[in-house]
């Protein structure tokens, strides 16, 4: 178990590294929801299931999507839409 | 009408006349200096195009001047005084923004190393993780640990504690919620820009989110419903809620959800359970800060209706966090210009 917490926590230095040192911010949201993702799985390792449940739903569902939608505003998706061609 | 007097006849009649080509050696004579600059204007824009007369003459000044066309008194069309002064460039100097990236990306390195030391440093000198001489362990904690479920009536001490011992400050953590979303309605409402862009789910969205949204929605409603029981409670039922709402936008599309679930419909339920539960916690100012007097009944611990207003407090706590969840998504996603 401590093998596993480990491994968390360093896959976690190293998403909160990538997010800064990657180039698109496009990129930069996707590592930040695989972020809150381990988080929740550590929270729930620390006996803390509703800090969890809150973590994945805020922070990978909800604040991710607002990054997106805020990405598609300012056109930080662009060469990523479906119909980029027509 | 005597047609030579030059004072009296316009410039247009002169250079119609001229242009026609009448009276070649007429009463001004052949050396007449403004009929041979017109015939010289005629030939220029014959050769480089049209060419205002007056831009002609602007443009022959120094000619014209040395003629004799113009008299001294008249001001020179460049004239020096009448240009604005030009306002002092800085001086250039090469590299220096250059220099200027280098500072910035030297401090922005050496404030991110100051400031993770420093909380390195913190964190290193906190009690070590389950201590039992911990400053958090004191007897505050020990009072909701072993008699809160028999003063709040709920299993679950931290929704105990939050929405019992301390519902007050989860009253203002609403609150800023509810803010957050007016103020956000207030920026980005435009009901006349409403452009609703929906092509119809993708094909994954369509496959994964008609199945997983039911059960989505049916955890956010047990984990609101059994918050004194079991862990979470509003605020984080309240979120899986919101997504699973978000989910069912992006899976129905907008203008269905906007049927079924109408935007001043959410702000207005929203306001609704932020007065219900300020009202059903606000008795607590009346009859004194234990609720001394007025007694809701506990029921039994660990049975769903019990816990006293434990349960409609994390309704209402649930409906205000899935409401404003869902409000933010719609509107960043409204008025896309496209």
């Amino acid at each position: 178990m401590i093998g596993l917490e480990v491994l968390l926590l360093a896959f976690l230095i190293f998403c909160a590294a990538a997010a800064i040192l990657c180039r698109r911010l496009v990129s930069a949201v996707i590592i930040f929801m695989a972020y809150s993702a381990v988080m929740s799985l550590l929270w729930f390792l620390l006996e803390s299931p509703d800090l969890a449940v809150t973590e994945a739903a805020v922070w990978a569902v909800v604040i991710s999507l607002l990054f997106f939608l805020t990405l598609r505003k300012i056109n930080g998706l662009k060469g990523m839409e479906r119909d980029e061609e027509d | 009408m005597k047609r030579t007097d030059r004072t009296r006849e316009g410039w247009y009649e002169r250079f119609l006349r001229w242009a026609g080509g009448e009276e070649p050696d007429g009463p001004e004579g052949p050396e007449d200096p403004e009929r041979q600059e017109f015939q010289e204007y005629l030939e220029y824009i014959d050769a480089h195009g049209y060419l205002e007369f007056g831009a002609y003459r602007l443009m022959r000044w120094k000619e014209r001047k040395e003629k004799g066309l113009i008299p001294d008194t008249a001001p020179a069309p460049h004239h020096e005084a009448a240009k604005p002064a030009q306002p002092e460039l800085p001086k250039r100097r090469p590299g220096r923004l250059r220099q200027q990236v280098k500072l910035y990306r030297f401090l922005s390195v050496a404030v991110t190393a100051v400031l993770a030391g420093i909380f390195l440093a913190v964190a290193l000198a906190l009690p070590t993780f389950g201590d039992r001489s911990a400053p958090a362990v004191n007897e505050v904690a020990r009072r909701y640990l072993e008699q809160g479920p028999e003063e709040t009536g709920a299993v679950n001490a931290v929704t105990g504690m939050i929405l019992d011992y301390r519902a007050f400050d989860t009253f203002g953590e609403s609150a800023v919620l509810f803010a957050a979303a007016a103020s956000t309605i207030l920026l980005l409402n435009n009901p006349r820009r409403r452009v609703r862009t929906f092509r119809g789910p993708d094909e994954l969205t369509n496959l994964l989110g008609r199945r997983l949204l039911p059960v989505i929605l049916l955890f956010g409603v047990y984990i609101v419903l059994n918050g004194h029981l079991s862990p979470g409670g509003g605020f984080s039922g309240g979120a899986v809620l919101g997504g699973g709402l978000i989910l069912a936008s992006l899976v129905l599309g907008e203008e269905r959800m906007e049927q079924l679930l109408p935007s001043r419909r959410t702000t207005r339920v929203t306001a609704v359970c932020l007065l219900a539960y300020g009202v059903m916690k606000g008795y607590s100012f009346f009859t004194g800060g234990n609720h001394v007097g007025w007694d809701v009944p506990k029921g039994t611990p660990g049975e769903l209706f019990s816990g006293g207003l434990i349960l409609p407090l994390n309704i209402c706590v649930g409906v205000i966090v899935a409401c404003t969840m869902y409000t933010f998504y719609t509107l960043f996603l409204e008025g896309e210009e496209e």
